[in-house]
Formats: C-alpha cells, sequence, structure tokens
C-alpha cells in the first residue's frame, strides 16, 4: 500500500515537476517507513578549522556534502544509512557535549502532499478543458482560477520536493565550541596530595 | 639478641633500596601496554605513548572515597580541568575504586589525565594515565577492565 502511495507520489511529482531523475527514496519491504534524520552535535575542540576540515574530508568519502560552513558551525548532509556511522566517528574529532538526534516519520506527509498534488492537478486539467466552450468573460475567470491553481501547485510541489529531500539526505549540523588552551592555572588545595595531580608533574615523573 | 639484629639489618636494607620495601601494586597489563619491569616504580605505556603509573598518597585527614573523589573533581574544575567522566566500580577483590577523566588542552592537542583512586585504611591509591585524548580512547575500554583486577600488598 505503501509502496503504491510513494510511487503515484512520486509519478505525479515528476510529471509536474519534469526534474528527471526519479529520488530514490530506500524502501525495501512495504512495512518501511519513509524517515528523515536529523541531529545536532556540540563538540568541543581544539582547532575548530582543523576539525572541520577533517570531518568534511570523511563526509566526502561518504557520498555527502556540506550544505553550510561557517569556523562555529557545519550542517552537513549524508545518505541516511551513513547517519549513525557518522555522528560516532564525528565524535572521535574532539569531545561530544552535547548530542540530540531526531527521526521525523515523513511517510503520511509524503501521502498527503501526493494526494493533494493530485487533485488539483486533476482540477487544473478540468479547468483547461473548459476553454473550448466558454465565452470571453467565463475564460478570464478560468484563467483567474488556473493562476491561482498553478501558485497552490507549485506550493505542494516545493512542500513534496523538501520532504523527499529530507528523506534522502540526513542533516546534520556539527558546532564547534572552541577550548581556549593555556587557562590551566595553579590553585592551591587545603588537601596537600590533590596539589600533586597534575598532568605536567606526571609527565615529568613518569 | 639475634633476631634484632635481623630485623635491624632488614630494616636497614628496605630503606637503602628505597620503596623497594614500599606496597606493590598488581593489575593485568591493559591490551596495548607493556609494563616497565626495571625500577620500583608501578609504570606502563603504549607503543604511541599513553602513560600509566601508580603511586600512593596519606589518606590524611581520613575519609571516605566518596569524599576523595568529590574533592579531586572540584580541585581540577577549579585548576581548568574538564571533567569528562566519572565511573565507580568495585575491583575484583571488593576493593572500592572510582575512575574521573579529565579534559585539558596540551600542546597542540586534547589530552586526558584519567585519575582512578582506590582507598585502603589510611592510603590512598591512585592509577593515573594520561594520553592525547584521540589515542586514549582506543584504550579506554582495555584500562576500565584492567582496572577491576588492581590490587596491593
Amino acid at each position: 500500500m505503501l509502496r503504491r502511495i510513494l510511487f503515484s507520489v512520486f509519478m505525479v511529482f515528476l510529471g509536474a515537476t519534469q526534474l528527471g531523475a526519479a529520488p530514490t527514496v530506500k524502501q525495501e519491504n512495504e512495512k518501511e517507513r519513509v524517515c528523515a534524520f536529523s541531529a545536532r552535535v556540540l563538540l568541543k575542540v581544539v582547532h575548530p578549522v582543523e576539525a572541520r576540515k577533517k570531518i568534511v574530508g570523511l563526509i566526502d568519502s561518504l557520498g555527502g556534502f556540506p550544505s553550510v560552513v561557517t569556523d562555529q558551525k557545519l550542517i552537513i548532509r549524508v545518505p541516511p544509512e551513513k547517519f549513525p556511522g557518522l555522528i560516532r566517528d564525528i565524535g572521535q574529532y574532539g569531545v561530544v557535549v552535547e548530542k540530540t538526534m531526531q527521526r521525523e516519520d515523513i511517510t503520511e506527509k509524503l501521502a498527503q502532499l501526493g494526494g493533494r498534488l493530485r487533485s488539483k492537478q486533476d482540477i487544473l486539467e478540468k479547468l483547461r478543458s473548459f476553454f473550448d466552450d466558454s465565452n470571453v468573460k467565463a475564460t478570464l475567470q478560468i484563467e483567474k482560477n488556473m493562476t491561482q491553481l498553478v501558485i497552490e501547485l507549485e506550493k505542494v510541489k516545493g512542500q513534496l520536493r523538501l520532504a523527499i529531500d529530507k528523506a534522502r539526505f540526513a542533516t546534520i549540523e556539527v558546532a564547534f565550541r572552541f577550548r581556549r588552551r593555556d587557562r590551566i592555572v595553579y590553585v592551591n588545595s587545603p588537601f596537600q596530595w590533590l596539589n600533586s595531580v597534575d598532568l605536567d608533574r606526571f609527565l615529568a615523573e613518569f | 639478641m639475634v633476631n634484632s639484629k635481623k630485623i635491624l639489618v632488614a630494616v636497614l636494607g628496605c630503606w637503602l633500596v628505597g620503596s623497594a620495601c614500599g606496597p606493590t601494586f598488581k593489575m593485568t597489563t591493559p591490551d596495548g601496554f607493556v609494563k616497565y619491569e626495571e625500577g620500583s616504580d608501578f609504570k606502563m605505556i603504549t607503543a604511541d605513548g599513553v602513560r600509566l603509573k601508580a603511586r600512593q598518597v596519606e589518606n590524611y585527614p581520613r575519609a571516605d572515597i566518596a569524599f576523595w573523589k568529590d574533592a579531586l573533581a572540584r580541585h581540577m574544575t577549579e585548576r581548568g580541568y574538564a571533567k569528562k567522566s566519572e565511573h565507580c566500580f568495585k575491583t575484583q577483590k571488593g576493593l572500592d575504586g572510582c575512575t574521573l577523566d579529565f579534559l585539558l588542552p596540551y600542546g597542540a592537542d586534547d589530552w586526558i589525565l584519567q585519575e582512578t583512586i582506590f582507598i585502603e585504611g589510611d592510603r590512598i591509591v591512585l592509577v593515573e594515565v594520561a594520553g592525547p585524548f584521540q589515542l586514549f580512547q582506543a584504550y579506554a575500554k582495555p584500562l576500565q577492565e584492567a582496572l577491576l583486577s588492581f590490587k596491593t600488598s
């Protein structure tokens, strides 16, 4: 059933937009739902620029791409099957301070948008057929209705394109938090042995 | 009289060789580490330079592991170390231990300083491990497993 809905959605979408290649949303069986994955990772790093370069290099090899790149933030898109592995790999480039992951089921949304698109196209076809038998006044009115309908159609197509894109590529936002260096200070503890716990001392005495 | 002489010789001997007569630490060598067999220190190292060393300090004022774990975390945080994680456990010999991981920027990298505390009466045993964060991650699990086997004598 779901396969049919998706197939009809895609067919209508393709027919309406003339996009060419069909979008490929993974669907192995009828029980599988269409989901959009997204995540936000707050990463503490010493060198944000280097960390960013490494992550961008990594996503290239996974068939993904960056959509926003700044010194402080990176938004990347990857195929959904690479999503969990990439989240783990990103953690290697710094300290993950915060991580939120989201899975949105868009099966119903796709079906609804597909239905709306189909009905609006049907109406448009009917309006076109009225042209032949209409007078000037009626023609103007039909044109007005058709213009409005085309605007609505484009809006639905946009929403559908967006939903399909969300399913085709998972979105990961990586925000970098810069870890300042040389900020270790000497604080005297009333407990003597605590004053001996220190990385410099450890390395020097090893 | 003869016994007194023997005791005196033993004490003197111990004093002369220093910590060789101190407590000995035992622990399974974690995967990737090798142990320094020479010398009196309990030390291990990996091929890429992650270091482990055990030592003991006086448990004074005498307190339990919860107290010292808290004091250590507060002190290190005040100094600018970032506390990454905390894990308390019981060794195979029933000794309570707590491992605290601290992060700090060191040179061009982030480093981890891991402190594991064991309380044994009037002494605190510290197992300290340090290394660059990215290298350390590979040893985190074997280390935690090896610490379960830690014991002193």
